[in-house]
């Protein structure tokens, strides 16, 4: 549905796109994961059709989206950062003139501003000034004008940055509503816990580039085998507690951490020593990487740095 | 059309909207306005720093007429050029000459015969501009003096006698319904209204600043609409704003300070419109180049403040040195000065102002354009 080949943007000596390609699926939910300055803003901007690329293409159902390829652009709802409303005008006049952008008008601008309030949660509001709002309903409200005109493809451009809990879980039920009701969708963010609770697929960006793609599962691959175990025990054991049971690992006070050589083979085994020297167990937890760890094996950093 | 309506209405009901802002825009010109308006609308003017510029209808083309603007150029107080008599009014009912002298045929012979046989005073015509009366009763004076001093020198009499051999008929340039006596009223509404427009470009450019920090360029640049359009319903509300502003100030002047528009209706209209569309495209000017609202401000409303001082907004241009006189033509705030003077109180025609309307429109055209080729549609990262 979305294509995007060989985008290149620099600025000046800066090169914050440097020759990145992927395809984004019909109904997916795709994330653009990666630390501040990657790139990933630069990106959206270019696949917004706000910014034009110094090379490279961007195209939704083949229409190439630019600057100002009107076809291309109404297929998009887009969803800022930033709190992009006017604040002295109603949550209705927000949406009214918005969706007017896109070319709605009369009886099918009114049933689009109806829709997205009805979405948003915000239908008992509509009629007030957006300043008089909480943050957490400029937030739903952000959202509803980028899905007023109904879109095809939904880009959210880091919506959770400076959220807080209660406006991010918003955000989060907006997301998953759109995602089950067959929307494409485009999210980028730094935070990876957000990636792996709303994506199917993720492309990991860094210094312009992409250095993977793939579903979870498929990066959570890309790390070297691990098949570490931690096992929280009821009683303190004996200190030679893990020659006796014939594996290596760590033991700290209650909790032991095994290393498997092979999981389906050694965890029965292990388990079965420990029940044969009589120790009771509480959990038993297997190692789960997550995307920091895929992050910092690809590029030597963390997320966050 | 739909598009550019929609964005146009956005902004006034934003503009509506707030209150105390649209209050304020109304209320600050009108308010320094009639401050000035009672501090100069009866004062005097100050004396011109220069040698005061004055045109000379010449209809006796005589020696003794030639000695006469030679004495005027040599008192070193007045400028004199000698021109035809249709040139002197159109240039001192503009404005751009204080005074003008006519004199008739046979004015040296008449005034020896008043001299020796006591017969009928010839009359030495002055066209005058109301705004500049004082010029005019000092240019009377050196006047008064060099065709003395030119009739004598080959008269056969004397001089003395009681009072001058002839008399001085001042004609004010002005509609008949224009009156000396509030033409400084008027003045000070044009000026301040120019100001106040200024201003409110100002405002309106900052307004846009914060705008495109919150994001919202952005968003409306990922609207399918031609960014030239999302300028242009800038462009249209603001200078909608500004009529809005012309209205309220000149209606309050002509109800407090009873002063008429004695120009033509239709060149009002003009003026109007090519000054408000002038100061919207210096709004998106300021925009385009600034970086942040806290950078833009300060200077921009230096900017405004050196533009009206010299266009004349404060004290009009006359009283500025002629090197200041030349270079406030290229200022647009001189030009709207003078549109508004024009067709307040000076009574000039449709026109006489549309030179001032071209101009205004060409420098709105170029603050037009480097607008639409500088404008960031995005706040630069912090």
């Amino acid at each position: 549905m979305l294509e995007v080949a060989s985008l290149t943007k620099s600025f000046g000596p800066l090169k914050a796109v440097d020759h990145i390609s992927f395809t984004v699926a019909q109904g997916c939910c795709f994330g653009l994961l990666g630390p501040n300055g990657a790139g990933k803003t630069t990106t959206i901007s270019v696949i917004a059709g706000t910014l034009d690329p110094d090379s490279g293409s961007v195209s939704i159902h083949g229409k190439p989206v630019t600057t100002g390829s009107n076809d291309g652009k109404r297929a998009i709802g887009y969803v800022p950062q930033d709190l992009a409303l006017y604040g002295d005008l109603t949550a209705r006049d927000n949406l009214s003139f918005f969706g007017s952008l896109y070319g709605l008008e009369g009886d099918e601008l009114a049933r689009a501003i109806d829709r997205s309030l009805e979405f948003t949660g915000l239908a008992d509001r509509a009629k007030e000034a957006v300043k008089t709002f909480s943050g957490g309903m400029k937030r739903r409200l952000n959202i509803a004008v980028g899905v007023v005109h109904d879109p095809e493809l939904m880009i959210f451009d880091e919506p959770t940055v400076g959220v807080d809990p209660q406006s991010r879980n918003a955000i989060f039920e907006a997301l998953e509503s759109l995602r089950g009701s067959g929307k494409t969708i485009l999210y980028t963010t730094h935070y990876m816990e957000e990636v792996e609770r709303l994506c199917d697929r993720v492309a990991v960006m860094d210094r312009g580039k992409i250095v993977a793609e793939d579903d979870l599962g498929g990066l959570h691959r890309l790390l070297p085998e691990r098949n570490d175990v931690t096992i929280e025990l009821e009683t303190v054991p004996p200190a030679d507690l893990l020659s006796r049971l014939g594996f290596e690992g760590d033991l700290d006070g209650q909790t032991l951490k095994a290393h498997l050589s092979n999981l389906g083979d050694d965890l029965p085994k292990l388990l079965s020593n420990l029940s044969s020297l009589g120790i009771v167990y509480s959990s038993v937890s297997t190692y789960r990487p997550s995307l920091e760890e895929v992050f910092l094996h690809l590029t030597g950093k963390a997320l966050r740095d | 059309m739909r598009l550019l309506w929609t964005l146009v209405l956005k902004d006034l009901k934003l503009f509506i909207s707030d209150r105390r802002a649209l209050i304020i825009s109304l209320a600050v010109p009108i308010m320094i306005a009639t401050f000035m308006a009672l501090v100069f609308g009866s004062a005097g003017q100050a004396k011109p720093a220069s040698a005061i510029p004055v045109l000379v209808v010449d209809n006796e083309r005589s020696d003794s007429s030639a000695a006469l603007v030679a004495n005027l150029k040599a008192s070193g107080m007045v400028a004199p050029r000698v021109t035809s008599e249709a040139e002197a009014e159109k240039s001192v009912q503009s404005g751009d000459i204080a005074v003008a002298i006519v004199i008739p045929e046979h004015f040296s012979t008449n005034v020896t015969a008043a001299m020796m046989a006591g017969g009928k005073k010839p009359e030495l015509k002055f066209l005058t501009d109301p705004a500049q009366s004082t010029a005019y009763l000092a240019v009377r004076g050196v006047v008064a003096q060099a065709a003395m001093k030119a009739i004598l020198k080959d008269s056969p009499v004397g001089g003395g006698g009681d009072g001058l051999p002839f008399d001085v008929q001042a004609k004010t340039m002005t509609k008949e319904e224009a009156g000396e006596q509030w033409s400084g009223t008027a003045h000070a509404f044009a000026g301040m209204a120019v100001q106040g427009l200024l201003f409110g470009a100002i405002e309106a450019a900052m307004g846009l600043m914060r705008d495109r920090q919150q994001g919202l360029w952005k968003r409306l640049r990922a609207a399918p609409v031609p960014p030239y359009l999302l300028l242009l319903g800038r462009l249209l509300s603001t200078a909608i704003r500004s009529l809005l502003v012309i209205v309220a100030l000149f209606g309050f002047g002509a109800l407090v300070f009873k002063f008429k528009i004695t120009g033509s209706w239709i060149g009002m209209g003009l003026v109007s419109v090519s000054v408000a569309l002038m100061v919207s495209a210096f709004g998106l000017f300021i925009a385009a180049l600034g970086r942040t609202e806290q950078q833009s401000r300060g200077l921009s409303i230096l900017a405004v403040l050196v533009m009206v001082m010299l266009g004349g907004a404060w004290f009009p241009t006359f009283l500025m040195p002629s090197w200041v006189q030349t270079i406030s033509l290229a200022i647009p705030a001189r030009w709207a000065v003078d549109g508004f003077d024009g067709m307040t109180w000076r009574g000039l025609g449709l026109q006489q102002v549309l030179v001032p309307c071209a101009v205004m429109l060409g420098f709105g055209l170029l603050f037009g354009i480097i607008a639409l080729t500088r404008f960031r549609w995005e706040a630069e990262p912090a």
